[in-house]
């Protein structure tokens, strides 16, 4: 029943929900998890040691504050797809598990849909007990439950250091860090980060909890292979060089019962394509991130925030968030004042720019694999597959998907689609932006066909249903 | 050649083979366009008796040959479609096409009862009938054009991508000499063929020429991989009306069938909404419900993607195959609407025989742009 519907619930989505609802707006924030909080911020509300930390201690006030709002809060709803109706937006929901529920109209969306992680391929990453960081972190903050007791936390990123921390903190033994990059040997990047206190403080909290329990921090290394029959048994760690080439000399195995991996993340732009939205991808990044100005984007009542926008980190969702609240507030009509606090988005603008920089990704992940190391796991379509199709003349992920089905299965090119894209530019020696990518147009999850909504509902221009002129949102 | 869809890559293809010198050129590249946002069915079912159906029935035996000639390239199956009626009265008329499509050679089979859910026993026991047609076949359209393009690129010939046709100079008889594009001038020997699909109009124009193309959009829904629920290709009635159907609205009618690697392809919808890509979740939902009438264990399966294509659609919904009335040397070979990948391997015969190449086995004449000569103002 509200004017303004804000899908995440992540730190973005929190604020612009609290940012317009201060405005006067009546507002429904929605995510699918089945708590609020986000990637960063998922609960249980208790940390395991105690402390807060992980989920940020601020939290317990911002859910209060909702609450007081008086927000309305629809957890556990997927929105599969929206629309442009007449005097608004169409957003179909679904449960997780792909049951329908419902529609939702409102005349003003905010989308705050996050990211998801990126993960680069290597032998034997389809291997039980390989997942993402992400995925173990979730299961450690939602379950309590530990991937594994000897783990590697390898890739490349400021992610790396929290997951392991937690690892730590959760009981685990982190056999090592594996960073790709070299952070240390970008000073002028380092450098910059000075101007983020807080970042540089909580980088130094984790760094803490490791040397506490001695755990190796490698730098320009990386699994390059795992091994194991059921599941993951030990990984292969190598040496690279500054273009992450393995290099001959360094190679050493590592007895583990889990392996987890990131390499950054990218935006998830299913809704944002959906509406058509316009995007724009940075120069070696895969994936692409919603183009909007301050938060307002190309379509009338559509606001963005958070990694959607470009991967920023917490502090700079939460920023933009706000602002996104603001300007709805505002579309809507509702005198809120302009509020964006544009020295600090500036900074957590510089501090984000600075991370990505002292985290690039190079191309010498390549060599990690071999020819039968499976890039699209839901098809089973491997590097040498892949590599045939280029050679066959393939130029573009599009056609690089027709003609070996990389990115058709189950998750539609959700993890493999990123990789595809990178494997594309590095062979046709193109930027990342010109060899497209594989969000094409997916609904935002899997939803039962019997769940898709009415039989033969009328066109959505015929619909008598104005919602402007209804003043607040229906769930039909 | 100007465009590197179906159509353009099999009549590419087979002028290269038969000797002549061929550029295939394409604003982004191989199967960018409606060629990978359709389907791959090869119907014999839905063509009406006449012309549409002896050209339909030419290209599904070259198609049969290219199958034979490209062993396991593109996913060639001829599965067979199965056309059924909801109600007595559909089905009636059912009846009486599939009967008139017999007389000119088409292999049918009427069924009802028993017959037809021992045939689909997973169809809903609500259909009042069937017809089966034998020879409907089903191919991977984008592996189809890959399989094109590799023969076009063995015999010599080229393919350039990311390279848009702007218009055309030309030379002293007022043919076409050079084709102006994004990446430079291209020369022209003996023709320029327009297949640039639903944006043949456009392109036409911009070469001093006119074909009355618009884009038709269709939606198609991609489910999870599940066991197969039916082996053949099953639509209702209705898709033939639909195709003919001029009327506003969604034009939607179950189209279902399952593809090799186990996901289910489910159509169709006709709007005229222009290139709009947004895609539009109640024609989703009218798609889905009314596959559903046609196989109810649809309900629990689930969608995983959603994609839009456009049909390039003439307003007698036949293609058009021949010399533009006002500039010479540019041959059309687009406007298939629902049927350009069938369509395609008879198209490119077309085009050959008016590049002096032997007779397709069917009459051009009712083909040629001329028929929209009235039209012109
Ligand atoms: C797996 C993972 C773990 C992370 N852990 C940390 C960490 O420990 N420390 C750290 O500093 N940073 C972490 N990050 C980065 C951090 O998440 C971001 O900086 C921050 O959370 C971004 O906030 P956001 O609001 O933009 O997006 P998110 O926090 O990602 O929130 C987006 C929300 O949108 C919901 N959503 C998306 N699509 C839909 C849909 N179609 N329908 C309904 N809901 C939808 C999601 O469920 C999610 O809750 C993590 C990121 C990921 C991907
Ligand atoms: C939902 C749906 C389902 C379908 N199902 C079937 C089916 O089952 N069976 C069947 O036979 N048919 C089917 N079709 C129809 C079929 O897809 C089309 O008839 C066929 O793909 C048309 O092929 P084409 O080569 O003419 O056009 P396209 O494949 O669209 O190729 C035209 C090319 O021209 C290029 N181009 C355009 N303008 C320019 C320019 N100015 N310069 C350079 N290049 C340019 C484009 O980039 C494009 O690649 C379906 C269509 C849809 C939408």
């Amino acid at each position: 029943m509200s004017e303004l519907v804000v899908v995440g619930g992540g730190p973005a989505g929190m604020a612009a929900a609290l940012a317009a609802s201060a405005a006067g707006v009546s507002v429904t924030l929605l995510d699918a998890a089945p708590r609020l909080g986000g990637q960063i911020y998922r609960q249980p509300l208790r940390d395991a040691d105690g402390s807060g930390a992980a989920i940020g201690p601020h939290l317990p006030a911002r859910f209060a504050a909702l609450r007081d709002a008086g927000v309305e809060l629809l957890t556990g709803r997927l929105v599969w797809a929206v629309s442009p109706v007449p005097g608004g937006y169409e957003l179909f929901l679904a449960t997780p598990e792909g049951a329908g529920a419902g529609r939702l109209v409102a005349p003003a969306l905010v989308l705050a849909t996050g990211a998801s992680e990126l993960v680069l391929p290597f032998r034997g990453w389809e291997l039980p007990g390989v997942t993402t960081a992400g995925a173990a972190q979730a299961l450690l903050k939602h379950e309590g439950v530990l991937l594994g007791r000897r783990v590697v936390v390898a890739g490349s990123g400021p992610f790396l250091l929290p997951v392991a921390a937690a690892l730590v903190r959760g009981g685990a033994h982190v056999a090592a860090v594996v960073e790709a990059g070299d952070p240390l040997r970008r000073p002028q990047a380092l450098a910059r980060l000075g101007a983020a206190p807080r970042v540089v403080r909580d980088a130094l909290s984790y760094l803490a909890v490791l040397a506490g329990a001695r755990v190796p921090l490698l730098r320009g290394a990386a699994v390059t292979a795992a091994v194991g029959g059921e599941r993951v048994e030990a990984v292969v760690v190598s040496r690279l060089d500054a273009q992450w080439r393995p290099r001959p000399d360094g190679e050493r195995r590592y007895l583990v019962d889990a392996a987890c991996v990131s390499f950054g993340f990218v935006p998830r732009l299913e809704l944002a394509r959906q509406l058509g939205l316009s995007d724009h991808t940075a120069p070696g990044r895969p994936g692409a991130a919603a183009r909007h100005d301050g938060g307002v984007t190309g379509l009338a009542g559509v606001f963005v925030a958070g990694e959607l926008t470009g991967i920023g980190g917490a502090h700079l969702a939460e920023l933009e968030g706000e602002r996104a609240g603001a300007a709805a507030a505002r579309y809507l009509g509702h005198g809120a004042p302009e509020r964006a606090r544009h020295g600090a988005l500036a900074r957590a603008g510089r501090v984000a720019a600075g991370l990505a920089a002292l985290y690039p990704l190079a191309p010498g992940w390549l060599e990690w694999s071999d020819q039968e190391t499976v890039v699209c796991r839901c098809e089973d379509v491997t590097v040498g597959a892949l590599r045939r199709a280029l050679a066959g003349g393939a130029r573009s992920v599009r056609e690089l998907r027709s003609v070996t089905r990389c990115g058709m299965g189950y998750c539609q090119g959700r993890t493999c689609g990123p990789i595809a894209q990178l494997l594309v530019a590095a062979a046709t020696g193109r930027a990342t932006a010109l060899v497209g990518d594989l969000h094409l147009r997916p609904v935002a999850t899997p939803v039962a066909l019997g769940a898709l909504g009415a039989p033969d509902a009328a066109p959505a221009d015929e619909r008598d249903a104005d919602p402007a002129a209804a003043g607040p949102s229906t769930v039909v | 050649m100007i465009g590197a869809g179906i159509v353009g890559c099999a009549i590419g293809a087979l002028l290269q083979a038969e000797g002549l010198e061929v550029c295939v050129v394409d604003q982004i590249g191989p199967a960018a366009g409606s060629s990978s946002a359709g389907e791959g069915n090869l119907l014999v079912s839905d063509k009406l008796p006449g012309l549409d159906l002896e050209m339909a029935r030419a290209s599904l035996a070259r198609w049969r040959e290219l199958a034979q000639e490209h062993s396991g390239e593109f996913e060639y199956e001829q599965k067979g479609g199965l056309v059924v009626a909801s109600d007595e009265a559909a089905f009636a008329e059912l009846v009486a096409l599939a009967r008139a499509q017999r007389e000119e050679g088409a292999a049918v089979r009427v069924l009802a009862g028993a017959e037809l859910f021992a045939l689909e026993p997973n169809l809903s026991r609500e259909v009042a009938g069937g017809v089966f047609y034998e020879e409907d076949a089903q191919i991977q359209p984008m592996l189809a054009v890959d399989a094109f393009v590799r023969s076009l690129r063995r015999h010599g010939g080229r393919l350039v991508g990311g390279v848009t046709v702007r218009g055309a100079t030309r030379s002293g008889e007022g043919r076409i000499g050079r084709l102006g594009t994004s990446a430079g001038e291209i020369g022209v020997g003996r023709a320029v063929v327009n297949a640039a699909g639903a944006w043949a109009g456009e392109v036409a124009a911009c070469l001093g020429g006119e074909v009355p193309v618009t884009p038709r959009r269709g939606h198609v829904l991609v489910t999870e991989p599940v066991a197969p629920l039916t082996p053949h290709k099953v639509y209702e009635s209705g898709y033939v009306a639909a195709i003919h159907d001029d009327a506003g609205g969604y034009g939607a009618s179950a189209v279902v069938e399952a593809t090799p690697s186990g996901t289910m392809l489910l159509g169709s919808s006709r709007e005229f909404v222009g290139f709009s890509r947004t895609i539009n979740p109640a024609v989703c939902a009218a798609i889905a419900a009314r596959a559903i009438r046609l196989f109810p264990a649809l309900t629990s399966v689930r969608l995983l993607r959603t994609y839009v294509g456009f049909r390039p659609a003439t307003p007698d919904r036949l293609p058009v195959l021949g010399e533009d009335l006002h500039a010479p040397g540019l041959l059309h070979a687009t406007g298939h609407e629902g049927a350009g990948v069938g369509l395609a391997p008879a198209s490119a015969r077309a085009i050959l025989a008016l590049l002096g190449g032997p007779s397709p086995g069917f009459g051009l004449d009712p083909f040629s742009p001329a028929r929209f000569a009235p039209l012109r103002r």
